[in-house]
Parts: structure tokens; sequence; C-alpha cells
């Protein structure tokens, strides 16, 4: 019930990120520190051939084949058949989406192996001017003064022979001492017995999660020692203390906490943990902004720009929106990509169609309706998104590969009237060029879907 | 998604129940609602109403596109042989998919239909078919509905592809193409509601007729129908809230002031439904609870001609449909809304048949109908 008309912009996490990539604390909040997942000019990109569960990619045969464009409005279209998924993961990658990689033969502390011809082939993944390193990320210094990324102590690189976003030529090159670099954001994170992690896409990261993959959230100091946060039975009632077994042991980031009935209680940090009797199903997040004194127990953040916000529609769940809570939409040539359209969960955008069309989805005569949604000259790509250049030399944000747009129509924040906006795509005659190359195999009619953004 | 609303779902579920049993006592109007089980064109084939013949089967249908772009005999029917409900060689697809022809080079033949030879569909010529006059003329391509016998009846949809043995039916005789697109596509799109609101269902008097797509999906029951008396949410977004005005009169519900009518489906069955001018006749069945009717109107032919395209390669071979085919009638019998740039009509006047049964409507704000 205490989510009837709430329209929650979730992101300040992540605002305090876009600037320098720190871990996630938003002013004023009592966030538990969450890693990020990646820093700014880092990238996450999909793999040829699908991967990461939510995202696709053209498998690699599909990769040798060139998308076609619709002259129209000079829109690659990429025939249905290359467009099936995979599921090859996600990786680490540059600003531009190119593929990092590790090297076996870099065996010291921040320390590059590869120089010379090894560096021409391997081009070291440089850190932006500006870019503060943190966490797991950390610049070396090349002999020629440049500053290296690296990740876990491991230099970075891109591959030469890499052909586009979401290739990796290179793994597994010089005898199986390339690697390319695996986006595995909870890899390595010690949980006990009965603690899982979870990735929540309200709160745009991996989040703790209870046997029944119910949210956890973390408690203030105030509620520490066994005290609830409230003293009425009825607050209570709302947030239950995650228990841990009598003869369990700290473990990481873990701790116990003995509480007054005697029963113990798990914390993350130092912060005591709950569930929200708010939450009915495993994923929910209905406790974000119930109680100020509890947070969601974030563990590895995404990026969001300052510009942007994740906003809780009550009919869809997270959607991506501007800061003032605009939705915000890509444009594709798949069909299966919203609600409205047959499938209860909208099915991602391959990355790399969106890539291919960068900012030509829409056209001049589109652009009347929908508005490039503009990263600011300083903004740096990260995680999920990516900046594309316009034509005009502005830099409009990409989620996911799709560049994103704002349409004219939305009045108010919430407003979704832009999604499952469509045109077919047929020509009336032969001398029309909707593709601007020769007949191409695509098995079923052409069409564009504008629809909103899910993370 | 669906969870995190479910106490106020649940909520609004009472509410609903409240008001629909308690309705006639508490409130001046009743309003009935239902849920869309069947959405279909309205086909009326019967004996004779297609003079010229019924159109040929998607083989012959190859074989005459073929042979106009030169094809030698012994090829086409190497390539016709090979089609195999489907699942053909990616050579006979690439061959059939790239149909078309432009200056001796392959076209993509559903991107460029025109490039494909007209087949020349025959045309449904019989004197009725069900619908609506739309434009308030009688002219000889109009019909006679045969239930009201209303004259002038605007259905050039029926006209274009009714000869097509996969469009033929009657009302109880579900014609096959439309029956296999709704039939597997309603379990994943989401659910079309109607409401019906009137101060009296027993008197003659103003009704409204309000449109809705749902949240929800539909779910079916044992037997494999659509269950009824399930509980929908209404999509808050307005552009898929339609709200119809007309009259009931001996138990009849017809819409007398035609209006757009805007929902959103799902591609591989309509993409959307963006009907102008719709008009409507409806009749709850007492013994059932059910409602069906008859909806009319214009929509757009290029998101009909999307019904077949989106299926393309699949669609021409498993349920029939020659898409170049549907391209050359559709445009040729497109009736509406000319391009002020081209001349050429954009939209087709239509009907469909429509059938609901019983089910709770609730809005997302608790208001229930």
């Amino acid at each position: 019930m205490q989510n009837i008309g709430r329209t929650a912009l979730i992101g300040v996490a992540a605002l305090a990120l876009t600037a320098v990539g720190s871990p996630a604390r938003a002013a004023g909040s009592n966030k538990i520190e969450a890693v990020l997942a990646t820093p700014p000019g880092i990238t996450l990109q999909a793999l040829a051939g699908g991967g990461g569960g939510r995202n696709e990619g053209l498998s690699e045969k599909d990769q040798k084949k060139k998308p076609v464009w619709l002259a129209e409005s000079d829109v690659p279209f990429f025939p249905a058949a290359q467009t099936r998924s995979g599921g090859r993961g996600t990786a680490y990658a540059d600003a531009e989406g190119r593929t990092l990689y590790t090297y076996d033969k870099d065996t010291k502390v921040a320390e590059s192996n590869c120089v010379d011809d090894c560096a021409k082939a391997w081009p070291p993944a440089l850190v932006p001017a500006g870019v503060k390193p943190s966490g797991l990320w950390s610049a070396i210094k090349r002999p020629d003064g440049s500053k290296q990324w690296a990740y876990k102590d491991k230099p970075l690189y891109t591959y030469a022979k890499d052909k586009g976003v979401g290739t990796r030529a290179g793994d597994g090159a010089a005898g199986g001492t390339w690697h390319y670099a695996k986006f595995e954001p909870t890899a390595g994170i010690e949980l006990p017995y009965g603690i899982a992690l979870a990735e929540s896409l309200t709160a745009n990261g991996y989040v703790l999660a209870d046997a029944n993959r119910m949210t956890i959230y973390a408690a203030d100091a105030s509620a520490v020692r066994g005290k609830p946060a409230c003293a009425l039975s009825s607050c209570y009632d709302r947030w239950s203390p995650v228990s841990a077994a009598q003869l369990a042991n700290p473990i990481g980031d873990f701790t116990l906490i003995s509480r007054d009935d005697g029963s113990k209680q798990w914390a993350y940090k130092g912060k005591a943990l709950y569930t929200f009797s708010g939450d009915e199903i495993p994923g929910d997040s209905n406790g974000i902004g119930a109680d100020k004194k509890y947070q969601i127990a974030m563990v590895v953040s995404y990026f969001i720009p300052r510009e942007a916000s994740m906003r809780d529609d009550i009919a869809r769940g997270p959607l991506v929106a501007t800061a003032e809570g605009m939705t915000l939409y890509r444009r594709d040539t798949s069909f299966h990509q919203s609600n409205g359209h047959g499938l209860p969960k909208s099915t991602p955008g391959n990355q790399s169609v969106g890539r291919a069309m960068g900012t030509k989805s829409c056209d001049a005569t589109c652009l009347k309706t929908w508005h490039p949604f503009l990263a600011s000259a300083s903004a740096q790509p990260s995680g999920y998104w990516d900046i594309y250049v316009r034509p005009d030399g502005s830099r409009q944000w990409a989620y996911k590969g799709f560049a994103l747009y704002s349409y004219a129509g939305d009045k108010r924040p919430g407003d979704k009237t832009g999604n499952d906006i469509y045109d077919v795509l047929v020509a009336d005659s032969a001398d029309h060029n909707v593709y601007e190359q020769g007949p191409v195999n695509n098995p079923t009619m052409a069409a564009m879907f504008w629809s909103y953004v899910e993370p | 998604m669906f969870g995190r609303n479910l106490s106020s779902f649940w909520a609004a579920t009472a509410l609903a129940a409240c008001a629909l049993t308690s309705g006639r006592a508490a409130l001046a109007a009743e309003t009935k609602s239902f849920v869309v089980s069947w959405f279909l064109q309205a086909a009326n084939s019967y004996d004779g109403d297609c003079p010229d013949g019924i159109n040929p089967l998607p083989e012959d249908m190859f074989r005459i596109e073929l042979r106009s772009i030169g094809l030698p005999d012994n090829q086409i029917e190497e390539i016709v042989g090979g089609v195999n409900g489907g699942d053909a060689t990616p050579e006979v697809e690439d061959t059939l998919v790239n149909r078309g022809r432009h200056n001796g080079k392959p076209m993509n033949a559903y991107t460029y239909p025109e490039t494909v030879p007209d087949v020349g569909f025959h045309e449904v010529k019989g004197k009725y078919a069900y619908g609506f006059n739309l434009d308030g003329k009688e002219t000889a391509t109009n019909y006679e509905d045969p239930d009201t016998h209303e004259k002038g009846v605007d259905n050039q949809y029926w006209r274009a592809l009714g000869c097509n043995i996969n469009h033929r039916g009657t009302r109880t005789e579900r014609p096959a193409e439309w029956s296999l697109h709704w039939e597997l596509n309603r379990n994943s799109m989401p659910a079309w509601l109607i409401s019906v609101t009137a101060d009296d269902f027993t008197k003659d008097g103003d009704v409204t007729v309000n449109l809705y797509k749902a949240l929800e999906r539909v779910s079916r029951d044992a037997n494999g129908y659509v269950r009824a008396d399930s509980t929908f949410r209404i999509d808050p977004d307005p552009r898929w809230q339609n709200t119809l005005h007309g009259k009931i009169k001996d138990g009849a519900i017809s819409i007398t002031q035609p209006h757009e009518v805007h929902l959103s489906g799902d591609p591989y069955m309509l993409t959307d439904l963006d009907m102008t001018k719709a008009q409507a006749r409806l009749k709850i069945n007492a013994d059932d609870g059910t409602i069906e009717g008859v909806l009319g109107g214009y929509i757009p032919w290029r998101r009909v001609l999307f019904i077949y395209g989106s299926s393309g390669w699949n669609s021409e071979t498993m349920l029939g449909t020659d898409i170049p085919g549907a391209y050359h009638a559709l445009k040729r019998h497109a009736d509406a809304y000319p391009d002020p740039k081209t001349g050429m009509n954009t939209a087709i006047s239509t009907a469909f048949r429509i059938v609901g049964i019983p089910a709770y409507v609730v809005r997302m704000d608790a208001k229930a109908e």
C-alpha cells in the first residue's frame, strides 16, 4: 500500500559517482558504500553472440554481415536473423566500447609487461584526464608516462584486431595468455550462508538478498544493538532482522549482532540487516524511501549520469528517465521491446545494433518530436552508459548501446506517450531507396519502434 | 512488477467486487465489464461471394510470381518443392524473400512489394459483409450487413483479402489466419477490456462503452478458454483508454457517435488497433454474460499489412497469405484518408468481430468499474 502513486526517483546514489568514480554515497544519506561497477571511461558491453542474460549481441557469424542502411532515416537495419541472442557474457570495455584484456605475463603489481610492438598490437587502456581511479580500479604509470587502467592490479589493454563493439578476437591469443576482462561484479565477495547477491534494477546495482531472495536493507546506527529503529510493534513488524545461526561466524564485511532476545542478526559493514514486510516477491524493493533509517543494502552500484535517474513506474517498474523524471526512449528495429507489445518484460535491444545506429536512428523530421538526451561537455561514459557525438558536435547519452531521446508529447514526469510509436518501412517504389545496399535476406518486413528503456 | 502493487491491487479488486456486486443499489449507473476473448476479422463467407474464385495457395502464388520474374519452370518447382512448411534451405528462402525484381536485380519482396508483380487477389464481390456505413454513402463497392441490413457498408479489408482461403469464415466458423494469430498471441499480449455503462440495461437509453488495454494478460481455464471473472488493471496510459457513446435499444448496444479507438496489441496479431470513425454494435448475452458484436472503422492499411509482414516468410509459408499480393490488394482497395502529397489512400475500412467474457476491471487509482 505504501507505493500507491509513488514515483520514486532513484539514482541518488549514483550522483556522487559521476565526477570521480568514488563509491556511492549520496549526500545526506546513510547508504552503505557500494563498489562502483566501473569508473568513468570504462564501459560494459555485451559480447558478440549475446550475453549477460539481459544483453543480446550478434553471433560471430552474423557479425561478419554488414548492416544495411535505411536511407529514409539513415538507419541501419539488421536483418532479424542477425539479432538472435546467444549468451556470451558482458565485458569491460573502454569509452569507445572496445573490449578490454588482461595479460598473463603481467605478473608484477602495477606494472605492464607489454610495451613496444606488443603495445602496438595491444594498446593500453588509458585513464582519461581528470578521472581519479578508486576501489579495485587503479592507474599504473607506463614507461612513456601515460597512465593505464588496471583492475585488481592487472593492467588492461584493447586489441588492435578487434573489429567493432562486442568482439573479443584477442581472447586466448598468444598461447592463451590474453583474456578478455569479464564483467563479474560479484566475484570475490564473501557471503555468509543464507545471504546472496541479487541484481536490483530499481536500485541500479547488486544488493543483498536473503535465503528467499527477498531484498535486504541496512539500518543506520540507531537501529543496531538489537533495538529496532522504532519501538512500536507496527513499525517493528515492518522490518524483520536478518537472523544468523547461533554458531555463525563473521565473514568478510559481514559481522554479527547479538539482539536483546538472545538471537543473532547479520550486519554488513557494521549496519544491521533487515527485510521489509512491504516486499512481496523476490526483487521487490518497496522499502526504498519507506523509512529514512533503512537503506537498501547495495554491494555494487551501476553508474548513472547526473542528468539521468531510474524512475519506478507504478505500472512498469523501473524505467530510465531524465533527472527530472521524464521518460527516455530508444529506437530499434525490434518489436519485442516493450510491455505493450507481447512480452511481460521487454526484450533488451541488441547492443551492437544500437551502437551501429548511433545517433542516426532519428533524422531531421524525427528530431522535431524526439529530442536527444545530451551529456555535458565534461561527462564521461561508464558502465552501461555511452556517449555518442552528434553531427553538430553535441554529445548524446546512450544506454546499453542505444542513443536516448525524450519525447515532445510527454508533458509531465511519468508520461510514456512515446512508447510503442512505430513506423512500418515499406517502399512503394523500387526507386525509393529504403536499403542503401542491394537485396538482403531479411525474412520479415522492416519497422522501427520507439520504446521506453528498462534497465 | 506485479507484486510490488499487490496490496493496492487487491484493495482495488475488493473495491471492484463491491462495486460490481452492490452497484445496482448504490449507483445510478450500472457497469458491466469484460475481457476480450476473441478479436477477429469479421468474416462472412458464403457460396458465390468470390465469383472469380478462391485465391491460390501459397505454393501456387509463388509459382505465379516466380514465373512472372522469368524463372524457368524446373527451377520454380525446385524452389517451391523446397519450401517444406517454412523450414526451407537458406537458398530457397533467399530466392523467395528476394523475389522482387528491379532492373533485373533481386529485391526484397517485403520491403519492396511493389517490385513483385501483382498476382491480383480475387475480391469479395458478394452482397453481404459485416460492418458499417462509415462514410454515409452507398456506392458500388459497398456491402449490406447480413445482420442489420444496413446498406452502404464499408469493408474494403474484407474485399481485399476475403477470397483467401485462410480468411474465409463466418460468425461461428472463425477464419484461420486471424484465429491463429489471435490464439497464438493473446496469451502474451496485454488483454483488451470492455466496460459498458448504462443507467439500466433493461431499458432503452444512453450507453457508454469504454475500451481499454490492460496491464495483465489473459489466463486460461482448464479447458483452454480465456478464464472468466479475472481481474485486470487498466493501463494508465491515456492513449489506450477509449470512450465511445451510444444507445441501448432492446438490449442491443450501438455506438452512435463515431470515435477513434487506439489499443496496443501484438505485432504478430495486430501491432495496434489505430481506428478512426469507429462504430460498434454489441449485445450482452443474458445466458452466460458474454458480450459479442462488431467493431468497424478505418485503420491504416500499412499496419494491416504489417500483421502479415511482421512474420514475413513464415507467415507466407505457414499461414498462407502472400505478402506482396496482400500489399497490392490492400493498396488497391484502400478507401480513406488520402495522402496529401501522393493522393494515395492511407486507410482501409474494416470490421472486426469482438467477443468478451465477464471480468473485473480496476483502475490503478483503485476506482472500480
